[in-house]
């Protein structure tokens, strides 16, 4: 995560955040105008990678395989449009087809880049915060299968590889019948294995006070901050909502003649959703240039023990 | 306390936490605080072995509001709460980093300090260190023993290895069979183990060689290094040293070779394993030391094909890995660090007889029954394989491993879970193995058991090895990574590194 996004998150409740990450799941799964979904894909993309850097080359492979994929299969699945790219015998490539495929594969990736923003700014405890306000067991249930999928997953991959040292006729079975009789036996060990471990996780959780009948109680301590960016992140999803509602940004997708709106409305709900999936940028970046260009010079000496003291 | 791997410690430890307690007790009564036991978590705290288990949220942050949370505090006294942990455990910059940022030993800090956020008056831990390596699981020690005398908390520590426990500890407790055989001051307690010959592998090294060389001056126990060292000083001429271990420095043929391989786990991370060559020789057991987190485990899995090899290459008997398909898997097997993860069936039992068939070996009862007794498993055999204690659990593992009888044999961490007596019989059985023509790869934090039971060892450190050699020339290069008896006595017996090395003159 670079300085500029820890910035924000330290300037910021959990809740904030969950407004935030709503906010951007929100307004890359309503538009599909190419011109909205083309800028969101930017700024997602560059958002994601000050959010995320490590995991970052390797989603943008997978988003690019994704789109090709996505492009491809509406290429086929759509052959509409009276403008031919080109033909051979079964498929025709027009250029409304080739528009469509663009503007699903973007918007699709908006979505997957959306939910990669999601996954790393928020963490299992402010879901749980915001659930346990209202369902307790909701809350716990939801905290253990965040916790277990990568879990079980984990254990299915490492017992599948182990199972050979084990098994002499492992991997030798070819037919069908066989193969899903061993994934059977397989799935067993797994959920006996797992079955071990959520059990000590219960464990876990009694240590912890979880059974005592105290009430939880999520505690959010809001600052200036948080209203101001809350107060942005509503104003962004009243007018998105709006948006919806009136059908702007929003293209007859699939039909042979895409009609792709470009108006003023279009370059306002632009620039709202820019300026939102990428807030947490711009205040990180407002705040480093407040620190480097004032704070820093006149507040701070730059000595080691100041230095280690700050 | 001490006792045999399955001698129910866990069990008693857990009564001691009445939410935990399974079961019902049979007989007699346990009052805790003068009271019968009740729902009263905050009072007694209780940390486990399994380091990575034990965190509900993903940061200690997250963690301690969730304990706190859930006690109903307000955000005034959890700010403070927090303030005053993360301070005391010195862990402020550990507090927002996800599991994967964390060590072994920082997160079972995290996990202590959660414990204690609530101010306990009893302390509970079940083998704290065992998935430590040394180092880290002294500093932990440390922070017990501070925990205890700064806070005034009573702690009940189970071990195996009480190398550095005793040096914190007030009394001793041994249970063996479901019993409480001992309950003593560490100092009588200690000569109390040595007088029981099954209890004497249970002795720090330091304070067998003293209570075995019968030295006359009268030593309170538990022996500093230091204590040891003035006392071999002053009576130098009495002792002279004596390698206890043969060595054959008999040339044997490669087994498998391992060529420059490096691995890392994702695009921006440095290789977490890096340029690694050597190669394993015929009926000869390998050692690998190091912190916890360096590639020791990496490493294992690339060589036995569970992870892909990015670079470099990997020959068994010459052939590579890759070209050798599913018969590799006929000639090696590996001890995973959780040796569950190779159970398959539903008893003890059945695990021994589905290996027993899957090497073609025609068994009846008498067979099984032999075997299971052999590992000391005949008194479990229709329990769960889940449901024994970690030892157990590595001993089936063990015994499935050597009914397959491989070429060679990967082993991860295998002492760990183990009682002292058991770690001998393992070792005698990896001693036969090797003695059939079995080749041993073994990754350990156990430095005892590196320098008494194997021939070859090295240091793993950021991914690199160091060369393979014999325990008598590795360890005393080493300052750290070396038996406590090789810190006590180096000065005079560089290579003395057990205490069955430094022998009295008989005049």
């Amino acid at each position: 995560m670079s300085k500029l996004i820890r910035n924000f998150n330290f300037s910021v409740n959990n809740l904030t955040i969950l407004f935030y990450v709503f906010d951007v799941i929100f307004i890359s799964l309503i538009y599909n105008n190419p011109i909205i979904s083309g800028c969101l894909f930017v700024v997602l993309v560059i958002t994601a990678r000050f959010i995320r850097g490590d995991k970052f080359v390797n989603f943008l492979k997978f988003s690019i395989i994704i789109f090709i994929l996505t492009f491809a299969f509406n290429v086929v699945i759509n052959q509409r449009g009276s403008q031919i790219v080109f033909q051979i015998p079964f498929l025709k490539v027009t250029s409304e087809s080739v528009l469509n495929g663009t503007v699903l594969g973007v918007s699709f990736l908006n979505i997957l880049w959306s939910f990669y923003i999601y996954d790393a700014m928020t963490h299992t405890k402010i879901i749980f915060d915001l659930l346990s306000k209202f369902f307790r067991s909701i809350a716990i249930i939801f905290i253990l299968t965040v916790k277990f999928i990568p879990k079980i997953v984990d254990i299915f991959n490492k017992v599948k590889l182990l199972y050979k040292f084990r098994n002499n006729n492992a991997e030798r079975k070819t037919n069908l019948v066989e193969l899903s009789k061993q994934s059977m036996f397989l799935s067993e060990i797994v959920l006996n294995k797992s079955i071990a471990n959520f059990m000590n996780m219960s464990d876990v959780l009694q240590t912890k006070g979880y059974g005592s009948q105290h009430r939880l109680r999520a505690h959010q301590i809001n600052r200036r901050s948080d209203y101001f960016a809350r107060t942005i992140f509503m104003i962004s999803l009243i007018f998105n909502i709006v948006m919806l509602i009136k059908h702007v940004g929003r293209i007859n997708f699939g039909s042979a003649n895409v009609n792709i709106q470009f108006s003023t409305m279009i370059i306002a709900t632009t620039l709202i959703c820019s300026v939102t999936v990428i807030y947490p940028l711009m205040i990180g970046g407002i705040h480093y240039l407040w620190w480097k260009l004032f704070a820093s010079k006149t507040t701070v000496s730059n000595i080691q023990i100041a230095k280690k003291f700050r | 306390m001490i006792g045999d791997t399955g001698s129910g410690k866990s069990t008693l430890l857990k009564q001691l936490k009445p939410e935990l307690a399974l079961g019902k007790v049979t007989s007699g009564e346990l009052s805790i605080f003068g009271e019968q036991p009740r729902e009263q978590f905050s009072d007694i705290a209780y940390i486990s072995q399994f380091v990575d288990n034990q965190m509900v949220t993903e940061s200690a942050r997250d963690e301690f509001h969730f304990v706190l949370e859930n006690q109903g505090l307000n955000n005034e006294q959890i700010h403070s709460k927090i303030a005053e942990i993360a301070s005391y455990f010195d862990i402020t910059d550990l507090m927002d980093l996800g599991g994967n940022e964390l060590s072994g030993g920082q997160k079972q800090l995290i996990n202590l300090a959660s414990a204690l956020i609530l101010n306990p008056q009893i302390l509970l831990l079940d083998e704290p260190t065992s998935q430590l390596d040394p180092v880290t699981s002294e500093k932990f020690m440390r922070m017990i023993q501070k925990i205890n005398q700064d806070l005034n908390i009573t702690v009940l520590l189970v071990e195996h290895t009480i190398e550095h426990a005793v040096f914190y500890a007030n009394r001793l407790v041994v249970i063996g069979s479901g019993t409480i055989r001992m309950n003593e001051t560490v100092d009588i307690g200690l000569r109390k183990l040595f007088d029981k010959v099954d209890l004497r592998n249970y002795l720090p090294q330091i304070d067998r060689f003293y209570l075995e060389q019968g030295m006359d001056i009268h030593e309170r126990l538990p022996l500093t290094n230091q204590e040891l060292n003035k006392l071999i000083q002053n009576q130098r001429s009495e002792f002279y040293y004596h390698e206890s271990r043969e060595i054959s420095d008999e040339q044997s043929k490669s087994i498998l070779n391992v060529h420059n391989v490096s691995f890392r786990f994702d695009f921006n991370e440095r290789n977490i394993v890096d340029s690694v060559s050597f190669q394993l020789d015929k009926s000869i057991a390998y050692g690998i030391l190091g912190p916890n987190g360096v590639g020791k485990t990496t490493l294992l899995r690339l060589m036995t094909k569970q992870l892909k090899l990015q670079s470099g290459s990997v020959k068994l008997n010459g052939t590579k890995l890759n070209k050798l398909g599913n018969d590799f898997y006929q000639d090696v097997f590996v001890l995973p660090q959780d040796p569950s993860l190779l159970f398959v069936a539903d008893t003890v039992h059945d695990e021994i007889s589905y290996q027993l068939e899957q090497e073609s070996i025609s068994y009846d009862e008498d067979k099984i029954t032999a075997i299971l007794a052999d590992y000391q498993l005949d008194k479990v055999s229709n329990k769960s394989p889940y449901d024994l204690s970690g030892g157990q659990q590595e001993y089936l593992a063990l015994a499935i491993g050597f009914i397959k009888n491989p070429q060679i044999l990967f082993l991860d961490e295998p002492s760990k879970g183990l009682d002292p007596n058991m770690k001998v019989k393992l070792a005698e059985k990896l001693n036969k193995f090797r003695a059939n023509g079995g080749t041993i790869f073994v990754n350990t934090h156990d430095v005892l058991f590196a320098s008494k039971y194997l021939d070859y060892v090295s240091l793993m450190f950021d991914g690199k090895l160091s060369e393979f050699e014999h325990p008598r020339e590795f360890f005393p290069d080493k300052y750290f990574y070396t038996t406590e008896i090789n810190k006590a006595v180096r000065e005079f017996y560089p290579q003395a590194l057990l205490w069955e090395d430094i022998n009295q003159n008989e005049s």
